[in-house]
């Protein structure tokens, strides 16, 4: 009997935690794409008004946020700053890739932010302000998009997640 | 002849009670859809559960009768 009942904690536990897993990444998402506007935004004022080059500006924007993106603008600007005779694109990319696992970005978001990088170093600065506008305002639908979801959904997933456990319980015991 | 599970009931009233639950919190959530199919897979859980007992029911009618 109490390996019984310890088996039901156990699988009530695992579920609430799925549940919450779900939970907490929805609400992480509307935080993470602001964090990449953030970016955005302080890269176009670096490239702008600071005309600073690429790694450089990568890595001074990076040290100056925190989560994914400073994963990802660290990562680029690390790997273009090394002189491995990486372009921009694939530095970016590459960045882009150790970034993702530890976001709460979707793929759409992702190739949103795949995109600018296609257009980093690639072209002349007043082109690439006008790539880096258009991502954000891009980031700004998916953030209001992500924040309605999470405000609706995000709750939902918590119940479900107990309730299913224990759902199991009561079916298994 | 056999005595009916009594756990049974109390596996679908608890059942019932979570589904009404999740129904609900579905149904806030905007997803009604789901919150609907989530009820029906709850029936069917049931049905599946009251499927034994009705045959135990069937069985003990047949020996009472001699059918």
């Amino acid at each position: 009997m109490p390996m019984r009942w310890l088996g039901a904690v156990l699988v009530l536990t695992a579920s609430a935690g799925g549940g919450w897993m779900v939970a907490r990444r929805l609400r992480r998402r509307p935080q993470d794409l602001r964090m990449a506007q953030q970016a955005v935004e302080l890269l176009r004022t670096e490239i702008e008004y600071g005309a600073t080059p690429l790694p450089t500006a990568l890595v001074t924007v990076g040290q100056r946020l925190q989560g994914p993106v400073q994963c990802l603008l660290v990562g680029a600007g690390g790997l273009l700053g090394q002189g491995q005779g990486l372009s921009a694109q694939e530095a970016w990319r590459r960045g882009l890739a150790a970034a993702e696992d530890c976001s709460a970005w979707t793929p759409t978001d992702v190739r949103v932010l795949a995109q600018l990088g296609e257009a980093l170093g690639a072209t002349g600065a007043e082109d690439q302000i006008r790539h880096m506008e258009l991502c954000m305002g891009r980031l700004r639908l998916a953030e209001e998009e992500a924040a309605r979801v999470a405000a609706s959904q995000a709750r939902m997933w918590l119940y479900l997640g107990v309730l299913t456990g224990l759902g199991m319980v009561v079916l298994g015991v | 002849m056999t005595a009916i599970n009594v756990d049974v009931i109390w596996q679908i009233a608890g059942i019932g009670m979570l589904i009404v639950v999740a129904h609900s919190v579905i149904k806030a959530a905007g997803r009604e859809e789901i919150a609907w199919m989530v009820t029906l897979a709850g029936v069917v859980v049931v049905l599946f559960r009251v499927v034994g007992v009705v045959e135990q029911l069937f069985a003990a009618v047949r020996s009472v009768f001699n059918l």
